[in-house]
């Protein structure tokens, strides 16, 4: 197979699987982040309950 | 009129889920866009090229998306990049962005209304409902029409408007899903039409990939009309961020399907193709290319040339329904600020939505339509999308830095900042690239620009109105313009204030500066903004008794401002003055866990973009020793000057000390005699001393008894490094009883860049 064929498959699925990863990473944060009641960005950092 | 409008408005009605904000964002990306691109990006890109052009638009979009997501979740107000802007970089920039923001979408909505004409009359034309002749007028009329039909349907209300959306999007989305699994199915039952992807890329090169990114950049676009549906969103924090990310890898995925499926549709032998290959044949169809490719797909051409009607008009709908809500949305919020009259702002009582900034749109979706050759039109929209995406990933990082503490995320992007970076530098590349597509989009789009900035200047800018997270000048008495050093000092108690006049004095005759005086008044946020000055008067002593003391030896100016946020006050006061060193003094009380040195200080020594001191018990003001422990860094350089100044000039002394745990030693000397220009008392006055140590705070405190002031310059360390464990300068501010001074340099990358953002 020609390389310029395996290299934009290979991009297409590496953009791709990005995508998806970020998609399914993103939706556990927002859970994660709801579960603490929506904390600031530095309490986000420190592991910390938002009151 | 506007305070009768107050009395009448209420607020927007929630009652958007999911399910319904995902479809609106779908909607609006598959839109004409994807239909009118495939043609067109195979002559430009090649076989290949086209999918890749969809799959890293998408992997741009998540970025952009990500940005969206965030500042949507923690600012869920209806404006979208408005907003964000508003809130990151002031009302001018924010008046932009609303501007560009409503002038894209409601062209946006007057190319899909027109689009939507051209395909439904096709449809009937198809079935022999309808003599060609008619076509080029029936086009006008029934583009009115969608216009004003859907119009009628953003003025019913958010949830007639979600519902429509959203089944118009299904729509589209069994259609086109159908399409991409029909190519799939037909390349595995022959496998021979992988061949079709032959070359790859257009031989014209990977640059071309470039242009083509550019130009379909706007299917890609939906994460703004669900930003805008802020308000009317049930559950916004957790809902948007997940609507937007949703809707983007949908898209993404979707179009690669339906790309594969439009370079498979056609057999290479197949007598139609007249001599080309099959991406050459599909390409030189330009717009219509997408159409052809699936009447060869399908069973019959009837049947193909059907289901493409059939998927066109349902995404033009939703994408016009979509693009009339954003365009709303936008247009009302900048009514709301009354950056535009408040007629803008106007909500029905019975639909409570805002018929008003409705009818304006919808007067600007229909005269582009029936008048205005929309396709150049509609290419000014995507540069103006690419310009305002790029203004929202500033606006991410800028918030998160100004703002992270404040504000509450229902998401928070991994990386921070890597991806916005990444989507900035692209969409600059892809506007660049665009006016290969249309010359006259980069004549337009400054064109509305420019007229958006007189506006701003002529009218919106001595109208806005202040929001709530805006910081506002109360009282400001200018120094006459003296070039040179400036030396901001934030005075909020009137009991240390003559204390931090004293140390300020020094400074400021050493430095040869002009001082500007500072006094900030926080607000609580359950106070409205209107009765601020309830809070005035209870720093006003101080900057009162500062600028008798100082006034008559210096160059002084002072300003009284009130802010939500007293750090975030601060630093962009210092920012915007172009001060070159912040003066603040310290009670002394240790943090809580969130921070170090309390909520005040902390941001400040980290944002503040010039040097900072902070004066701890200096009240007195006569020094004789001063103790300064040194490690190399700018900041020890700035704590031995600070010292030498401070210190009395005649008899004062310096000692820098180093503590060592049996490492490699610290060449102080050498490092003294670099600095000797930045001292203010002769180099044998200043002298070193060394002590070896476990513990650098024991051994500093233990060397400190015979010195009466500790100056010590703050942690070169991230903010990141710090939260973990508290720094030697943060322990010794605690347990020292000793006056103290703590500086941070001004100087490094990092500063450089608070200085920009």
């Amino acid at each position: 197979m020609e390389f310029e064929v395996v290299a934009g498959v290979g991009v297409i699925s590496v953009a791709l699987v990005t995508i998806v990863y970020l998609t399914i990473w993103s939706r556990r944060m927002i859970n994660k982040l709801a579960a603490r009641n929506f904390p600031s960005a530095r309490d986000a950092k420190l592991g910390l309950r938002d009151e | 009129m506007s305070d009768s409008t107050q009395q009448v408005t209420t607020e927007l009605s929630r009652e958007l889920n999911l399910f319904h904000i995902t479809m609106m964002g779908l909607g609006m990306m598959i839109g004409a866009g994807v239909f009118i691109g495939v043609g067109n990006v195979m002559h430009k890109a090649g076989p290949g090229g086209l999918m890749l052009t969809f799959a890293l638009n998408g992997l741009v979009a998540i970025f952009t998306a990500m940005s969206y997501a965030e500042l949507s979740s923690a600012i869920p107000r209806a404006g979208g990049a408005y907003n964000f802007a508003r809130i990151g970089f002031g009302r001018g920039t924010s008046f932009l962005a609303g501007w560009m923001e409503w002038f894209a979408s409601s062209v946006a909505g007057s190319l899909y209304a027109v689009v939507f004409a051209t395909y439904t009359l096709d449809f009937f034309y198809q079935l022999g409902f309808l003599d060609a002749s008619i076509i080029p007028i029936g086009q006008k009329v029934v583009a009115l029409l969608a216009g004003l039909f859907f119009i009628y349907i953003n003025y019913r209300g958010a949830s007639e408007t979600g519902k429509i959306g959203a089944f118009f999007t299904l729509g589209q989305m069994v259609l086109i899903v159908g399409i991409g699994v029909v190519g799939i199915i037909t390349a595995i039952y022959d496998p021979s039409r992988l061949h079709n992807f032959k070359p790859f890329i257009h031989p014209d090169g990977l640059l071309t990939i470039l242009v083509t990114m550019g130009f379909t950049s706007v299917a890609f676009e939906g994460y703004e009309v669900i930003a805008q549906a802020g308000d009317e969103t049930i559950d916004p924090k957790r809902n948007i961020p997940k609507a937007m990310l949703y809707s983007v890898c949908i898209v993404t995925v979707t179009y690669i399907a339906v790309s594969f499926a439009s370079v498979v549709s056609v057999h290479a032998d197949n007598p139609v193709l007249d001599g080309l290959a099959p991406w050459e044949w599909i390409a030189s169809f330009g717009d219509t290319g997408f159409g052809q490719a699936v009447a060869k797909l399908m069973p019959t051409e009837f049947i193909g040339y059907m289901v493409v009607a059939l998927a066109v008009i349902f995404a033009s709908t939703s994408a016009l329904n979509a693009t009339i809500f954003s365009a709303t949305r936008a247009s009302y919020a900048l009514g709301r600020d009354r950056m535009l009259p408040a007629v803008f702002s106007k909500i029905s009582r019975k639909r409570k939505t805002p018929y008003m900034a409705l009818a304006f749109t919808g007067v600007i979706v229909i005269s582009i339509a029936i008048f205005l050759p929309t396709r150049d039109v509609g290419s000014s929209a995507s540069i103006m999308f690419l310009l305002l995406f790029f203004l929202v990933n500033l606006c991410v990082i800028k918030i998160r830095r100004d703002m992270g503490d404040e504000l509450h995320y229902g998401f928070l992007m991994p990386l921070f900042p890597l991806f916005p970076i990444l989507a900035i530098i692209t969409q600059g590349v892809l506007a660049v690239f665009l006016h290969e597509m249309s010359w006259v989009a980069w004549v337009v789009a400054p064109v509305w620009i420019g007229a958006g900035v007189l506006i701003y200047l002529a009218y919106s800018k001595s109208r806005a109105i202040a929001t709530e997270d805006e910081i506002l000048v109360l009282e400001e008495e200018e120094a006459p313009l003296v070039k040179g050093y400036k030396i901001m000092v934030s005075v909020a108690n009137p009991e240390n204030a003559l204390g931090l006049v004293r140390n300020t004095y020094k400074l400021a005759k050493a430095k040869e500066a002009s001082i500007e005086l500072l006094h900030m008044v926080p607000v609580p946020p359950q106070v409205p903004l209107a009765d601020a000055h309830e809070y005035m008067m209870e720093g006003k002593e101080g900057i009162v008794e500062a600028m008798l003391y100082l006034a008559p030896l210096f160059p002084l100016s002072s300003t009284l401002r009130y802010c939500r946020s007293l750090p975030r006050g601060i630093v962009s006061t210092a920012r915007e003055k172009k001060a070159d060193m912040l003066i603040m003094g310290w009670h002394g009380r240790p943090g809580s866990q969130r921070f170090r040195l309390g909520s005040t200080l902390d941001p400040i020594i980290e944002r503040t973009p010039c040097d900072v001191v902070i004066f701890k018990d200096c009240g007195k003001g006569d020094f004789r020793r001063a103790l300064v422990p040194v490690a190399g860094g700018p900041n020890s350089a700035l704590a031995l000057e600070i010292a030498s100044i401070l210190v009395d000039g005649d008899e004062g002394e310096v000692v820098a000390l180093t503590v060592t745990g049996g490492g490699s030693r610290f060449d102080v000397e050498r490092f003294l005699d670099r600095n000797e220009v930045r001292l203010n008392i002769p180099r044998e006055r200043v002298t070193s001393m060394g002590v070896r140590s476990d513990s650098v705070v024991e051994a500093i405190i233990k060397e400190s008894e015979d010195f009466d002031l500790i100056v010590v310059g703050s942690t070169a360390k991230p903010a990141l490094s710090r939260m973990a464990q508290p720094t030697v300068p943060e322990m010794l501010a605690r347990r020292s009883g000793k006056p103290m001074v703590m500086v941070r340099s001004a100087a490094g990358f990092r500063t450089l860049i608070r200085r920009w953002i």
